[in-house]
């Protein structure tokens, strides 16, 4: 009982971390929120666009979240000629839709 | 406290209107407008993108990038879904106005094989007239009422005026009065537009022979030969300008009227950017 | 970073006034100036006013107009939390596209290859 008790909030903790990544997953597919299957090769997605990298081995190229979240936030700063639509800058989705999708893309 | 936030952003609006006029008349004199040089880049440009694909073909748009997707399309041409357009278009065109005239009054060489000299800029009203205008203003002129630039008479008619048109080569001219129109239309075809601040030439250019999803993106010369066109997901045969709006609206922009200057401006550049190329409208497409 | 650049944007249209008196203006004050239907609604009509000048520059968004026409519904129907947060929405969409046309002007020439 005393076991249960300690185990619960780590059980309810991980549910919210994985209820978190599938709304980033969902939005992330869906073609009127972040659709990055039009331009990109992704996990699960089925006739992707080859306009953007693939998006595989994530954390290795963005080690640091914040620079993920800033190329999807506006990816013009990078590269101004880039074909990325500004997700944040253009309010395409919310803040906090962009904090789910960098945080399921940065699982790829 | 209310009234100064309003009141300083009405100074705002006003003054950035201005500016943003100043932009254009500086735009317009900055640059020597060469239609010519800027045609024979944009060919250039295509030809080393795809340097195994003759430049004539782009006028089958994606067709002319996939080999698998052609062929399910010509399969689909042996069965033109555009035919019965262009005979319902072949007798409308024939019938008389209540005046007695017809459609073969207000053009030349009656009104037959003529759509490559379209759009033109004409001097008179200072404006790019297109074949779906010239057909509205033959109705005026005659007291007739406009034809929506959406309705299916519209469509069967250009359909038929295309059909007779087949085979010639487009050959568009930008007099010295049109080159303002002509260069308003290449920056709509630059500009980036939309929430997703996706400019023509982005995918079309850019992302050219790249999927879209399940779609390959067609080079832009060529973009204006086979009009109007059978959609399959209109059901129906619709011009070019249903087609911007399309565009417009896939990348967030709020999309502007069939015939609208600026469409007519851009469908001035895009046609004068095929000249050359052969005529097959009326044509089918997904 | 980012957010902080949000707000000071919502921030400069909405309290210009009061933003300059009290440049850090929180959250909380926020939400007490425009939870009520005469602040949304102010926020709407000036949304409004720069979508109608987007569209003139032909510049005008779609999800500009679905924002307005939600937080107009909402704020309708006495949802003053939805009609606050597409309010603002509707805003920041006609502020950036506005930002767009004006950088566009010049801006489109370097989208000509070569």
């Amino acid at each position: 009982m005393l076991l249960l008790g300690l185990l619960l909030p780590g059980l309810a903790a991980a549910t919210t971390e994985q209820e978190r990544l599938a709304k980033g997953e969902a939005l992330a597919f869906d073609r009127n929120a972040g659709n990055c299957l039009s331009c990109h090769v992704m996990a699960g997605g089925e006739l992707p666009g080859n306009i953007g990298p693939p998006l595989i081995q994530m954390r290795l190229r963005f080690p640091d979240r914040e620079v993920l979240r800033a190329q999807i936030w506006d990816a013009a700063v990078r590269n101004p000629d880039t074909l990325m639509p500004p997700y944040g800058r253009h309010s395409v989705i919310s803040e906090e839709e962009i904090d789910q999708v960098v945080d399921y893309i940065h699982t790829l | 406290m209310r009234i100064l936030p309003g009141f300083i952003t009405a100074i705002t609006l006003a003054s950035s209107a201005v500016l943003w006029a100043a932009d254009v008349a500086a735009d317009v004199a900055a640059e020597t407008v060469n239609p010519e040089a800027d045609r024979q880049a944009f060919v250039s440009f295509y030809k080393n993108r795809f340097p195994d694909i003759d430049i004539q073909a782009h006028k089958d748009g994606a067709y002319a990038l996939d080999p698998a997707k052609r062929a399910q399309w010509q399969a689909m041409e042996d069965f033109p879904p555009y035919e019965i357009a262009v005979d319902e278009g072949r007798e409308l065109f024939s019938v008389a106005f209540t005046n007695g005239k017809t459609y073969a009054d207000c053009f030349a060489r009656q009104g037959i094989g003529i759509k490559q000299e379209f759009p033109h800029f004409d001097m008179d009203q200072n404006t790019v007239v297109t074949l779906e205008l010239a057909i509205n203003q033959c109705r005026v002129a005659n007291n007739e009422a406009e034809l929506d630039y959406d309705s299916d008479e519209m469509g069967v008619i250009t359909a038929y005026m295309a059909f007779t048109s087949r085979g010639n080569h487009f050959d568009i001219k930008v007099p010295a009065a049109g080159l303002a129109a002509y260069e308003s239309g290449k920056q709509f075809y630059y500009e980036r537009r939309g929430k997703l601040d996706f400019s023509c030439s982005g995918c079309h250019m850019q992302a050219t022979g790249n999927m879209l999803r399940a779609e390959i993106l067609s080079a832009s010369v060529g973009h204006a030969t086979h009009w109007p066109t059978y959609r399959f997901k209109w059901e129906k045969v619709g011009g070019l300008h249903k087609r911007f709006i399309e565009c417009n609206e896939q990348v967030g922009a709020v999309a502007l009227p069939q015939q609208s200057e600026a469409y007519r401006n851009l469908e001035y550049f895009l046609t004068y950017m095929s000249n050359g190329m052969e005529l097959n409208g009326p044509a089918s497409r997904k | 970073m980012k957010k902080s650049i949000l707000l000071l944007g919502i921030c400069s249209v909405l309290l210009l006034g009061a933003c300059s008196e009290t440049p850090m203006a929180d959250v909380e004050q926020k939400e007490v100036v425009t939870n009520d239907t005469a602040s949304i609604q102010a926020i709407i009509d000036e949304a409004q006013a720069k979508f109608a000048q987007a569209q003139q520059q032909q510049h005008a968004w779609s999800s500009t107009a679905d924002l307005l026409r939600s937080a107009t519904a909402a704020l309708a129907n006495g949802d003053l939390e939805n009609a606050r947060k597409d309010s603002h929405r509707a805003l920041l969409t006609a502020n950036a596209s506005l930002a767009q046309a004006k950088k566009q002007q010049s801006a489109w020439r370097n989208n000509i290859p070569g």
